[in-house]
């Protein structure tokens, strides 16, 4: 794998969390998915670093919103995941599945106690 | 532009988007304001100005340890490994039959092409200490320009040495490794960033050259003058805070990626 296109894990989350959204994901709703989803309330300076640092990288790219007031008469940026991003995150998650493969840790069992 | 707009607009002063435009690029502090405001509709003027502070810090901290780490890397480290090579290899003068393998027939080509060759790397060397440090914390290890940077650092640290086979040979391969950067389509805008910001680092130490001159050699008054270290100090600043100007600009301009339009969607 190209290092340039390893995703870290809050790389894939942000990423995730993007294609959840589809066309209605931009900074406000990524936040808010991301803590729905994970119970993490990540910093926003944090996930403005990671979406420009992959857009940098061509995972993602961002499409302009037409500005609304209660954003101050600011236009929304949109993220779109590119092609490359897709690839990245199928090629990360797919290692993490071979690696589960054979560990059944997402047994309920696990979380009920039985082997904690 | 209507009133509701324009009334939510001023509760997030000009110079906030203004100071984030700074550290990231207009359209994305325009963005990033936005959805704070937006978030702030529920949380408060506080917590605002809390992210903001927050978010301004995440994205430009960088900048100034980079600067404030080069302005190390220059004063302290340079003098340190320009001198340590030097006192270990200065008497190794073994390699002499080299020599009459690169220039066998006209020495006279070796002399000139030396001398051209020595300015070169002298200049490049110090600049190379400024810059590394700077792009290495501003952009990452993994950036070419950073990768860049530290093959010539590496190429040009025996210009130190008295010896003159490996000052010589680290001349002919400074001048070589700088010719292949710019003939490769991947490394020319990388070597094209790196030598800009090289420039004012340059004149920096030739200013330094002149000032050791004058206050060896001027006349009384112009000594006085010259000699009053503040000056130097703050014409040596100057260049560094351009050199960084330079190089964060060019980079912006030459090696960000292009604009979302260009790439596929998935």
């Amino acid at each position: 794998m190209n290092p340039e296109r390893t995703l870290g894990e809050f790389e894939q989350i942000v990423l995730l969390a993007v294609l959840r959204l589809g066309d209605q994901a931009y900074g406000v709703t990524i936040l808010d998915e991301i803590a729905a989803k994970t119970g993490r309330n990540p910093a926003p300076g944090a996930l403005y670093t990671t979406l420009h640092r992959m857009e940098d990288k061509g995972l993602v790219t961002f499409r302009d919103g037409s500005p609304t007031p209660e954003r101050g008469g600011r236009a929304k940026r949109f993220v779109v995941v590119t092609r490359e991003g897709r690839n990245a995150l199928a090629s990360a998650q797919s290692a993490y599945q071979s690696l589960l493969q054979g560990l059944d840790l997402l047994d309920a069992k696990i979380f009920g106690g039985a082997y904690a | 532009m209507p009133e509701s707009i324009s009334s939510a607009r001023t509760s997030s002063p000009a110079i906030a988007e203004w100071l984030l435009a700074r550290v990231t690029d207009p359209t994305r502090a325009a963005a990033i304001l936005g959805d704070l405001v937006e978030i702030s509709a529920k949380r408060g003027q506080l917590w605002f100005w809390m992210a903001y502070a927050r978010t301004l810090a995440t994205l430009g901290w960088r900048t100034p340890v980079a600067f404030l780490c080069a302005i190390v890397g220059t004063r302290f480290i340079f003098g340190v490994v320009s001198w340590l090579p030097m006192l270990w290899l200065m008497h190794h003068r073994r390699y002499a039959w080299i020599y009459a393998a690169l220039y066998p027939q006209n020495p006279q080509i070796h002399r000139h092409f030396s001398i051209f060759t020595w300015i070169l790397c002298r200049l490049m060397a110090p600049a190379l200490f400024f810059a590394l440090p700077f792009v290495l914390i501003r952009f990452g290890r993994r950036n070419r320009l950073t990768q860049l940077a530290c093959a010539l650092l590496l190429i040009t640290l025996p210009i130190y040495i008295l010896s003159p086979l490996p000052r010589d040979l680290s001349n002919i391969f400074c001048v070589l490794a700088i010719a292949v950067a710019l003939l490769l389509p991947l490394w020319r805008r990388p070597m094209i960033v790196l030598a800009a910001t090289c420039i004012p680092v340059v004149a920096s130490e030739s200013f330094f050259l002149l000032w050791m001159a004058l206050v060896f050699h001027a006349p009384v008054p112009l000594l006085y003058f010259f000699r009053h270290h503040a000056i130097f100090e703050i014409y040596e600043m100057t260049c560094f805070a351009l050199a960084a100007i330079v190089c964060l600009y060019l980079y912006r301009w030459l090696l960000q990626r292009p604009p979302a339009s260009d790439r596929t969607i998935a």
